[in-house]
């Protein structure tokens, strides 16, 4: 079953880090930019914010990575999750992640990815630009996104990565 | 300790002795953070009579202790020392990262003393602090030494002085990296004093709030109530440019160092259109919503290819109206005010200084080098040169208006300061409000960014004259949403006869932004409508775990500005020392001149509502008394 | 459909598991020549250390218990390819897809010495119990991989005294260049390992345990010898079925991970496959490269046409608390010509990328793997450094591909 993502428009993005701040206010109940499982790149010379959070992919390569067989596909849905009593925080889903979207908690010493705050991310409700949005795969967003990365790299990319819209 | 970091770093450059300090729980509650923590340290610190560029002077750069939670436009920081420019309190405010980097850096604040014998650096990591040699960024403009930095400590937050600051040019200011900046009073120098080219911070420290629910439900609410603001839409879209026009309109702009109150072509050089003619993109701070900074680009012409946050009141009005500058020059003079390190408002006002001698016929070619002229961006940039190397005239300009007037006779006259401070945008002549009153009151001296109404009426500009009041100019329901204590908020707003009390308000309004300074958050117009003591109140509490009224949080702020004030009394400020430029009392501007007897009037009034002294402006002891100072 | 899998490790249990998402009807027997459930062996240095408890060795199965039956402390005897069927424990089990996936067992060097007690090899849960039980003081480890670095910290943070014995000029040989591996090397030491590196052990001394050990130039006095000096495939059973043995001494495999009988596939520690760079025959220890051979083997058992594209040796690994590590080639396994190394260091990171014919060829970093994923994957995907280039510099087409902007600064 589909499940709804977050999406991020870089163009309506002010890059305040609001979203960052929430994340980890509410996962860890403390402010540590480490802990946010979403990251706001900010790149002043190319005049633009971008933001790097888990994709959710289809074949993730942390899945097949890990070394402890804690990731797992949310039976029922496509939704990447994390058995964290069995990590050992060896790292080695953050080295895999061709998004750099893994995240090492620093307080629990585990890797964690965007587990979507279980279907209301507050990052989307506290927004100030609706930069970021909660949505179903397949909208406009996610076809240019997969028109991009055709463009560059030819399908074969698109196998590895797997965009998550691609059906759709 | 909930909410703060907990300690403060102490560098002794002449030593090069670094030791952290423990934050006392005393001064968290009583100063709150930020500009109260820096009145404390300033206070108790500095020798009276001190070199502002001597060894003895101290630069305290302080966070505010809401800097870290999701609450809207929490990112600010000050830093403030004895003030090169006014010798008394200089402060300065800014937002960015770079705050909330040294909160997790693990410091609530960073305190600069002594000299270094050499350029250094300061490298603040999690655990360790480094001083480090600076000679290869020493003598570079700010933007070559950020991205030298950059390379060597990546995805760090830089702070530094450029060529003025390294000058000692008495208006530098430091750049809080590439675009934004501590810019008044002088900051820049005092840095430059101390040899301290930059300070690099990076940290990855938590900041822990003692109620974490608390802080983002707060902060939920803190949000509706901004997007509720009458100007929350404008502001978004266009940022401070919205205020350029109504003041035009006002006949209250700085124009050619005020000799007149607005320029004809006023609505195409600096309205809204400027906006979406160069700007391309809106930048935020660190948990703003407004998001009112805007990048602009110019991609023809003389100026084509520049590239710098702008779209700002600040240097649109001073480069624009006050040098006579074309649209495109102004925002270049950004750029390069940013890459000498040097403040926007200031080295306006004494470009134009500068200029109107020359027509004046008071210096001539011979002096300058060159020809100067109202409008001649080649001439202002030259000069913005000669001013942050110090060559030629420069040297002389460099010491700030007040300074500079007294090389030549007569220039005294063209000197538009109050407390040596260079008097920036607004003239009060063309419109008296509680904002004009506040360039006298202001703690740091011709300044307009420490006293505002909080809600600024913009509209209209009937009452001239009638210095005890201005026109409120809003319905009932803005009245009642105020957060104002009632007792106060009736004595300061007669609805009846649609007047605020300017002395009345003109407390409240410092107290307020004082306070806001102290927490960490923004004074941007949305924000001062709708954000009040009550709702801080509550965040400092969930923040902190500190059980905090809103009265005693307005009181924390009264407290740092009293204590200000004795710190610039103690620095030798004298009653007559607040008083405008005298072009403002002699000379016509609109039809207007201000009256120095009613403005002495209203000023003692202020200070009469403040419990100071009406004579000579002095905290009362028991005003000193009943904030426990 | 009946499938049969030997080695009840990562590659044994991936393949069930994929069989069983993607044929919920074949039948699925694992036969696991260890008594014990499946464990991750990745984890034993941490279980060593006393990080993780013993119960967190054992990784979560959703395996269904109805369909796939596993046989533990069950070896096989024999392979009959030609009346598809093996034996275990005097019975013969039918089958019509055989998985190998027997894994590997280190290699104990035949010299004097070794069997005596106080001689370990680190491959099971049970060889860490022995060491714990055995509770050496001062160890000798020889071989400085991965495993032989790992265990060495992780006995030094228990208190032991630990040398490493390297026979090669450098620690990690086959993983790191010089540069990086003296910085390894460095931050070891500097914690209190010993390391000796240019010496072979030439005898174990001890009379009725392990007492020390000569080198070519010194004497080691020590209570225990680690054996982590490489591994060996376990290609007996292949071998004796009549299946083709690769060069190096893996059971040899197509891109479809079939071996030279049609009806039997290996994945896993046991075989030998191509390098995804090189294209060169190539042996891949590793743990994720196993569950990706798994993967394709799986389905292709079931009938798809999968292609594994490659192993690519890839090491991460923390050396008290600094990351490191390696992917792709070293530069001395490359030609020299055209090769162009982009090195980027700091005060406490390290970066080194090996680039030749507008190719990532190989990555090392100390210190800090920040946007080592997204580099990774174009060296992966073999995408010109050229066309990376032109991605961060483009605003468009960084809007879509944020995560590329990580690696901006390892191009400057």
């Amino acid at each position: 079953m589909k499940q709804k993502r977050l999406y991020h428009n870089a163009s309506l993005c002010d890059g305040c880090g609001l979203c960052q701040l929430v994340c980890a206010l509410e996962h860890c109940g403390q402010w540590n930019h480490y802990q946010s499982r979403i990251k706001i790149v900010n790149d002043m010379e190319r005049e633009a914010f971008y933001a790097v959070c888990c994709t959710q992919c289809e074949e993730a390569p942390c899945i097949l990575t890990c070394l402890m067989n804690t990731i797992y596909k949310q039976p029922g849905s496509d939704i990447t999750v994390r058995d964290l009593y069995h990590c050992i925080g060896c790292r080695a889903c953050e080295l895999a992640c061709p998004f750099d979207a893994a995240v090492f908690d620093v307080i629990q010493e585990k890797v964690v990815n965007c587990d979507l705050c279980g279907g209301r991310p507050l990052c989307v409700e506290y927004c100030p630009n609706h930069a970021l949005t909660y949505d179903y795969p397949g909208d406009q967003a996610d076809k240019k996104r997969n028109q991009a990365a055709l463009q560059r790299f030819g399908t074969s990319l698109l196998e590895v990565f797997k965009f998550s819209g691609k059906e759709g | 300790m909930f909410g703060y970091a907990g300690k403060m770093l102490e560098v002794d450059l002449s030593t090069q002795k670094i030791k952290t300090r423990k934050l006392e729980p005393d001064l968290a509650r009583d100063y709150i953070g930020g500009i109260g923590f820096n009145a404390r340290i300033l206070y108790d610190e500095i020798p009276a009579g001190a070199d502002p560029l001597g060894p003895d002077n101290v630069l305290v750069f302080s966070v505010g202790c809401l800097v870290g939670t999701p609450f809207p436009t929490a990112s600010r920081m000050e830093v403030s020392a004895k003030s090169p420019l006014s010798d008394g309190f200089g402060s300065s405010n800014s937002g960015a990262f770079l705050g909330l980097r040294l909160k997790c850096a693990g410091y609530d604040g960073l305190i600069i003393k002594g000299q270094a014998q050499k350029p250094v650096y300061l490298l603040i990591e999690e655990d360790t602090t480094e001083i480090k040699e600076a000679s290869f960024i020493w003598g570079k403009d700010a933007w070559e030494s950020i991205d030298l930095l950059k390379a060597r400590h990546y995805g760090a937050e830089i702070m530094l002085i450029g060529q003025a600051g390294e000058n000692l040019v008495r208006f530098a200011s430091i750049e809080n990296g590439y675009y934004d900046g501590f810019g008044r009073t002088g900051m820049g120098a005092v840095m430059g004093s101390k040899k301290l080219k930059a300070v690099v911070v990076r940290g990855s420290k938590p900041i822990v709030p003692a109620d974490p629910q608390g802080v983002l439900e707060l902060s939920a609410k803190g949000q509706k109530l901004i997007k509720s603001a009458s100007s929350y839409q404008a502001f978004c879209a266009y940022g401070t440019m919205n205020a350029t026009i109504p003041y035009g309109g006002f006949n209250a702009l700085s124009v050619h160092n005020y000799s007149r109150g607005t320029l004809p072509d006023w609505k195409q050089k600096a309205g809204r259109q400027i906006v979406d003619i160069y700007g391309s993109r809106h930048i935020a701070c660190q948990s703003c919503i407004i998001a009112c900074g805007h990048l602009a680009e110019i991609n023809e012409g003389k100026y084509a290819g520049t590239l710098v946050k702008d779209m700002e009141i600040t240097p649109t009005v001073s480069y624009s109206s006050n040098v006579g500058l074309s649209t495109e020059a102004s925002i270049k003079s950004s750029e390069l005010c940013q890459r000498y390190g040097i403040d926007m408002s200031s080295s306006g006002s004494v470009i134009a200084f500068a200029m109107e001698l020359y027509q004046k016929g008071i210096i001539n070619k011979d002096d300058v080098g060159y020809e100067l002229a109202f409008g001649d961006d080649d001439a202002a940039f030259a000069l913005l040169r000669d001013i942050s190397l110090r060559q030629g005239i420069g040297d002389i300009l460099a010491e700030g208006v007040k300074r500079a007037a007294e090389h030549w006779p007569g220039a005294d006259d063209y000197a538009i300061h109050v407390k040596g401070v260079e008097v920036p945008m607004i003239d009060p002549r063309g419109r008296w409000s509680t904002w004009t009153l506040g360039m006298l009151t202001n703690i740091r001296g011709g300044d307009h960014l420490r006293c505002r109404n909080p809600v600024e009426n913009l509209r209209y500009n009937e009452n001239l004259h009638y210095y005890q009041k201005e026109r409120f100019g809003f319905k009932k329901p803005m009245y009642d949403r105020l957060d104002m204590p009632e007792n106060l908020k009736s004595a300061a707003i007669d609805l009846e006869s649609d007047t605020v009390d300017i002395a009345i308000m003109s407390k409240w309004a410092e107290d307020l932004i004082n306070l806001y300074n102290s927490v960490g958050i923004c004074i941007r117009p949305p924000v001062m409508e709708t954000i009040g003591p009550t709702i801080l109140a509550e965040l400092y509490t969930c923040m902190t775990g500190i059980p905090m009224s809103p009265d005693e949080l307005m009181m924390g702020s009264e407290r740092a500005w009293n204590l200000m004030k004795l710190f610039n009394i103690r620095h030798g400020e004298v009653a007559s020392d607040s008083k405008f430029p005298r072009r403002f009392y002699r000379e016509l501007q609109s039809g207007n001149i201000v009256d120095e007897d009613k403005v002495q009037a209203v000023l003692e009034q202020y200070w009469q509502a403040r419990g100071w002294d009406s004579g000579t402006g002095h905290p009362l002891p028991e005003t000193e008394k009943r904030l426990g100072i | 459909m009946r499938i049969i899998i030997i080695g009840n490790g990562a590659a044994g249990n991936q393949a069930a598991q994929t069989i069983q998402n993607y044929d919920p009807e074949a039948e699925i027997t694992i036969l696991g020549a260890e008594s014990i459930p499946f464990y991750s062996a990745c984890a034993l240095p941490d279980y060593l250390v006393g990080w993780i408890k013993r119960d967190q060795l054992f990784l979560r199965s959703s395996l269904d218990r109805h369909r796939v039956e596993i046989c533990l402390g069950q070896a096989v005897e024999d392979i009959k390819p030609d009346r598809q069927a093996v034996s275990a424990g005097g019975k013969l089990l039918f089958y019509d897809r055989l998985i190998i996936a027997s894994g590997s067992r280190p290699i104990l060097p035949n010299i004097p010495g070794t069997e005596l007690p106080g001689n370990f090899v680190i491959k099971s849960v049970y060889d860490i119990d022995r060491i714990l039980s055995y509770n050496p003081r001062r160890i000798a480890v020889i071989g400085s991989g991965n495993i032989g670095i790992e265990v060495a910290e992780a006995l030094a943070s228990r208190g032991c005294q630990v040398s490493i014995i390297e026979m090669m000029s450098r620690i990690m040989p086959r993983l790191f260049d010089e540069q990086p591996a003296m910085l390894i090397r460095n931050i070891l030491e500097e914690n209190g390992v010993e390391i000796h590196t240019g010496e072979k052990a030439r005898e174990v001394i001890g009379k009725n345990r392990a007492e020390g050990l000569i080198t070519d130039c010194r004497r080691i006095s020590c209570d225990a010898v680690i054996w982590a000096a490489g591994v060996r495939q376990n290609t007996e059973l292949a071998r004796a079925a009549g299946i083709e043995i690769g060069g190096l001494g893996g059971i040899k495999v197509d891109l479809q991970m079939k071996t030279s009988h049609p009806a039997i596939y290996a994945c896993g520690d046991c075989v030998e496959t191509s390098d995804l760079l090189t294209g060169k025959p190539a042996l891949c220890l590793l743990w994720s490269c196993a569950k990706a051979q798994a993967e394709v083997a799986a389905r292709n058992c079931l009938g798809e046409e999968i292609i594994y594209p490659g192993a690519l040796k890839l090491i991460a690994e923390e050396a008290y608390g600094k990351p490191c590590m390696a992917a792709g080639l070293l530069e001395e396994e490359l030609d020299r010509t055209g090769l162009k190394i982009i090195e980027k260091e700091t005060e406490n990171t390290y970066h080194r990328i090996l680039i030749k014919n507008e190719r990532i060829m190989g990555i090392q970093a100390v210190g800090s793997m920040e946007a080592m994923g997204p580099l990774l994957y174009f060296m992966k995907k073999m995408i010109a450094p050229s066309e990376i280039k032109r991605i961060i510099n483009s605003p468009a087409l960084l809007k879509n591909m944020p995560w590329m902007l990580a690696i901006d600064k390892y191009w400057q």
